[in-house]
């Protein structure tokens, strides 16, 4: 097994005539993921790469049965309606690769997502790798068998470019991966590090998960009540990044949307507290979270 | 952006809530404040900090040379170390109730809530303690909601139509101004009236949104002072009908000397981190993520390392997924070129095109007599803070 990505997975591409969107293709095909159709409004007929484009999800549906995933990059202003328009044609994952959609049509989509039992992983994610079965998105890029070794640890990331290095460091020290999920960097987002943690929980090939996280929100704090109450049983690494930000002032944001300073509440120090007393491994240098699990006698 | 109090009282004022009578000074000369004639009055220090009251940025004036006096103290001092972009001048209100009641997004809910508490006034921290109804963002405010709200945190008779009243109209500017943040503390109901009324405003607006709006604000200030000159152009940088795609325009100047050119959000924040443990000082925070072209980092970097009084320069970047390295790193090179510093710089980058980034950046060291020293993915990010500081010679 493995979470949310794997040979089944069948993708469509929202936005697949743009810059973004055509790379999510080419980096769907270099890794064992097969792209049914993609969607452009407007851009219906034409082909990118061979994949015949539509003008939206029901006539591409309509075509090529089977879609159980969509990846999203189009420009912030049309995200809003992309994500509906694919939370009412029933996908049941999508990707959201847009950044910087404002907030409250973030709220809009999830809210209607989860009335309709849909998964959104994102906004602003660069994607989900399973490794050696699949991925949507681009994380890895061209050389996705440089970083991710197929193996047993699940990698949840509220950064994609550090879900990329964390996985190499893993990998420098033969610590192979089932699925790397990029939560997405924004305040508010579909899948919580606690929503993927309850995934790996159930993921039979996932023997221990590490976390890159951030100061701002209070994600952490779901997955303290999680293994708490014995909702995540396997052991957890976990790296929070912002340390300096306890001196800067509230609601300045740092690096990602949802790095949120807030006073006296969602510091990295605060988070780390809060996650030790559960009994999760935190380390100081992200780097440690390739080792951080030997101590469990797991690897 | 974090709104000041008179700005978010004006934008509640258009919602139809109820603010006091009041005059903006811009300094200690403005004419708003000699022509100010309402005795007692409240004088508040415009700073972006929160504590304001507790810190001594609000005032009561008797008469006009103690406005005056105040407003001169205010004005040659820091607040909650943030300078005073103005003071404002109020009617003092007499009140029988002091409540906060705010809108925000959670991210335990994943959705808006709206806040209320008892104790409202200076010293309460942010809704503590506070009730909370959760808004459904597909249906909207439904005032029987509210109602019902109310009447379980215990209110009764007309205040609970007032405050319903009072809570649509904080939703509805909420989400039509796109905020993040609508905080009313303290809320007050008049003795004489009954009238609820806003004495304090905070308000954060979402800056993803703003395509949607046409503001005109004033400047604010950053680490409580105005932006620097860098600070402005690097701002600019991004702008353009683009501006999601492949950012390199946040930048932030601090007090120490190690110039930082940091590669993605999570990299950036956990580098500082990482350049802090270490001993050493950041002259700045800034990040470049996605791929931005050749031409924006140039402007960036050249920027970032324009800074008087570095000793050391850190480009910091871990395995990328699909940054171009070679593109990013050439535009680093062109400010290189163009400004040959003499401190040591330390280079960890890796990912697509890592190679052609290495070379253009060892040529340019090679024709510059640049002391540069290039690390890829067998480094970690981390130990190269402690490489930089071993350069500089420092122990």
């Amino acid at each position: 097994m493995s979470i949310l990505v794997d040979f089944t997975t069948r993708l469509l591409i929202q936005g697949i005539t743009g810059k973004e969107g055509q790379r999510a293709l080419g980096a769907a095909r270099l890794y064992h993921t097969d792209v049914l159709a993609g969607v452009t409004p407007g851009k219906g007929g034409q082909h990118v790469g061979g994949v015949p484009v539509y003008d939206s999800i029901r006539e591409a549906m309509s075509e090529h049965e089977g879609v159980n995933s969509t990846a999203v990059y189009v420009p912030p202003a049309m995200a809003r309606d992309a994500i509906l328009e694919a939370i009412d044609a029933g996908i049941c994952l999508i990707n959201v690769m847009t950044e910087r959609i404002p907030i409250r049509d973030t709220a809009y989509c999830l809210a209607a997502a989860k009335e309709r039992g849909i998964r959104i992983v994102g906004p602003a994610s660069l994607g989900i790798i399973s490794a050696g079965k699949g991925r949507i998105g681009v994380a890895g890029g061209d050389s996705p068998d440089e970083i991710y070794m197929t193996g047993r640890v699940g990698v949840i990331s509220r950064s994609g470019g550090m879900m990329n290095e964390v996985s190499w460091q893993l990998r420098r020290q033969g610590v192979g991966i089932s699925t790397a999920i990029h939560v997405g960097g924004d305040l508010l987002i579909g899948t919580s590090y606690a929503d993927a943690l309850s995934m790996f929980e159930q993921d039979t090939e996932t023997d221990g998960v590490v976390l890159f996280g951030e100061v701002g929100g209070d994600y952490e704090a779901a997955v303290a009540d999680l293994i708490a109450a014995n909702g995540f049983t396997k052991p957890l690494a976990i790296f929070i990044g912002g340390k300096f930000a306890s001196a800067l002032p509230e609601g300045m944001t740092i690096g990602h949307a949802g790095a949120l300073i807030e006073r006296g509440k969602g510091t990295a120090q605060s988070k780390e507290k809060m996650l030790r007393s559960v009994g999760a491994i935190v380390v100081d240098h992200y780097e440690d979270l390739s080792t951080a699990l030997r101590s469990q006698e797991l690897f | 952006m974090v709104l000041y109090e008179r700005e978010g009282k004006q934008l509640l004022n258009t919602y139809r809530i109820s603010i006091p009578r009041g005059v903006i000074a811009a300094h200690v000369d403005d004419t708003a404040l000699g022509a100010w004639d309402t005795f007692p009055c409240i004088v508040k220090a415009q700073v972006l900090a929160g504590k304001r009251g507790i810190s001594g940025g609000v005032k009561r004036a008797n008469s006009p040379d103690e406005l005056r006096s105040i407003a001169s103290e205010f004005f040659s001092k820091k607040i909650c170390d943030d300078t005073v972009a103005a003071v404002l001048v109020e009617e003092a209100i007499p009140f029988e109730k002091e409540w906060y009641l705010a809108v925000t997004y959670s991210t335990r809910h994943r959705c808006p809530l709206l806040l209320f508490s008892f104790s409202g006034g200076s010293g309460v921290e942010h809704g503590k303690d506070a009730f909370e109804l959760s808004i459904d963002p597909l249906r909207g405010f439904r005032e029987h909601h509210a109602r019902d709200f109310f009447i379980q945190c215990g209110i009764r008779g007309k205040d609970i139509l007032s405050l319903t009243a009072c809570a649509r109209s904080l939703v509805t500017l909420f989400f039509d101004e796109d905020a993040r943040l609508v905080e009313v503390n303290p809320l007050i109901k008049r003795p004489d009236t009954g009238e609820l009324m806003a004495l304090d405003a905070k308000i954060m607006l979402d800056d993803d949104a703003a395509y949607r709006h046409t503001r005109q604000l004033g400047a604010r200030t950053i680490l409580g002072r105005w932006p620097t000159d860098r600070e402005k152009a690097v701002a600019s940088i991004d702008q353009g009908e683009f501006y999601y795609r492949g950012t390199a325009g946040k930048y932030i100047e601090m007090d120490g000397d190690i110039a930082c050119l940091f590669s993605g959000g999570g990299a950036s924040i956990s580098m500082m981190d990482a350049l802090v443990s270490c001993g050493l000082k950041p002259a700045n925070y800034t990040e470049y993520s996605g791929n931005p072209p050749r031409q924006k980092v140039y402007e960036l970097a050249k920027i970032v390392l324009s800074k008087p009084g570095l000793r050391g320069i850190w480009i910091v970047g871990g395995v990328a997924n699909f940054t171009h390295v070679g593109e990013t790193m050439a535009g680093i090179a062109d400010a290189l070129r163009e400004l040959r510093p003499v401190v040591p710089i330390v280079v960890r980058r890796a990912g697509p095109y890592e190679q052609e980034g290495r070379c253009l950046m060892e040529a340019v060291a090679s024709a510059c007599g640049l002391r540069l020293s290039w690390y890829g993915r067998d480094v970690s990010m981390t130990e190269t803070a402690a490489i930089l500081k071993n350069e500089i010679g420092i122990s």
